[in-house]
């Protein structure tokens, strides 16, 4: 009997300390990761609305279904409404697409930002996939001479092709064509499909409740 | 300094003892997660050697013989509970300073716990032996894996992604080899490298230099 209040001692202090130890690192870092996802949030809502320099907090509209799109309101410097940034989301290949749209007032597409993907690297991954045209014997060459990188913090070629378009324009171009629309990514159609799908969907419904004037 | 230099060949984790593979497939298509996870674990191994080692020493000292052999029963218990302190110490950390390394290593932080090198480690090695081998030994594992997962991610992203380090190595014209950057990709290169650690090992046997 006594053996064991032993053992169970010795388990106990370990758990204990570890315990305290950890309290201490997550009030510790508590601050700092609460900083960064606001960052990476403020810095999605940036890319998807420009034009917005302050954003309202989420925002949430009721759908039918009991279903719900979260929305944020971007305002100018001089708190006029310029835009609205719609959290889309759609199943893609093989995760789960959530997509940060960005519209003027009348439905035009500022930018969209993919927050969240999962998609086959190489493949659907690709919507992340910045064009970079920087060797590493060219980079290896501008670290001798100390030159400076001209354009700065590039964006996906996939998503910039929504730039500009309403609702009503985007489709998918698969085969590859000219003409308004986005061009699917070679080999990841359904993704293309399903990124569409979710930025088109997320708009028309925001657009139809606002007329509405039902806004929850 | 044979218990560090170990690690690298002669014990490498990935290579030789073959632990950590689950990790060491998913997290090693970029040599900046190769690092990032390597470092992870490097720093999870050296704290928990440490404590494991100091632990089990005080617990031989303190308890009687026959008591000690009893404490071993909840051996593992202890070892888990050290290790996952560790790992939630780094997670939470590089949530908050390292955000995009942790997005991009994601559940395999977490997965740390059950790293197979670091509680083998723990149970092979820290609880018998001192504090200072006990180091010696996690920096040199810990570096053995991280090695393991650079060379792994360095074949994987410069056919896989045509990119080292991010930049292109080829040029615009260079089409990847996909397959490398998927999973199939990190089981051929993997087998391919452990054929020629062991190639290695045995020409060495052969000459009697082991």
């Amino acid at each position: 009997m006594n053996d064991i209040l032993k053992l169970t001692i010795t388990l106990m202090t370990v758990c204990v300390v570890s315990g305290l130890l950890l309290g201490l690192v997550s009030d510790a870092t508590r601050q700092p990761i609460r900083e960064a996802e606001q960052q990476k949030l403020l810095d999605s809502l940036s890319v998807a609305l420009p034009s917005a320099k302050r954003f309202s907090g989420e925002r949430e509209m009721k759908l039918a279904g009991g279903r719900s799109l979260p929305y944020y309101e971007g305002y100018s410097n001089t708190g006029r409404l310029v835009g609205y940034a719609l959290l889309g989301q759609k199943q893609g290949y093989q995760s789960k697409l959530r997509v940060l749209v960005g519209i003027r007032p009348d439905g035009v597409i500022e930018g969209i930002d993919v927050v969240q993907q999962a998609e086959t690297p190489g493949l659907g991954a690709r919507v992340d996939e910045i064009k970079v045209d920087e060797t590493l014997w060219s980079r290896i060459n501008r670290f001798f001479t100390s030159e400076e990188k001209r354009e700065s913090a590039p964006r996906p070629w996939f998503q910039e092709q929504f730039n500009g378009l309403t609702a009503d324009e985007l489709r998918v171009l698969v085969p590859p064509q000219k003409g308004k629309g986005v061009q699917a990514l070679t080999g990841a159609t359904i993704t293309s499909r399903a990124l569409v799908q979710a930025v088109k969907e997320s708009i028309e419904l925001f657009l139809k409740k606002e007329k509405g004037g039902s806004r929850g | 300094m044979s218990e560090f230099t170990k690690g690298i060949f002669k014990l490498n984790p990935i290579f030789v003892l073959l632990l950590g593979l689950c990790p060491t497939l998913a997290v090693s298509g970029r040599i900046v997660d190769a690092i990032g996870m390597g470092a992870a674990a490097t720093f999870v191994l050296f704290s928990s050697n440490i404590v494991v080692s100091v632990l089990m020493r005080a617990l031989r000292r303190t308890f009687s013989e026959d008591l000690f052999q009893k404490v071993q029963k909840v051996r593992i218990p202890l070892y888990i509970v050290i290790i996952a302190s560790f790992v939630t110490i780094v997670d939470l950390t590089m949530q908050g300073h390292a955000p995009d390394l942790h997005k991009s290593l994601g559940i395999f932080v977490p997965l740390i716990v059950v790293n197979c090198i670091i509680l083998g480690r723990a149970e092979a090695f820290a609880s018998k032996k001192g504090v200072l081998r006990s180091i010696l030994d996690a920096l040199g594992l810990g570096l053995g894996f991280t090695l393991g997962l650079c060379l792994l991610a360095l074949f994987r992203e410069v056919l896989g992604a045509g990119k080292f380090f991010g930049y292109l190595v080829f040029g615009q014209r260079f089409k990847p080899v996909l397959i490398m950057a998927l999973p199939p990709g990190a089981f051929l290169t993997l087998g391919l490298l452990m054929g020629w650690f062991q190639h290695i090992k045995l020409k060495r046997r052969r000459d009697g230099r082991i």
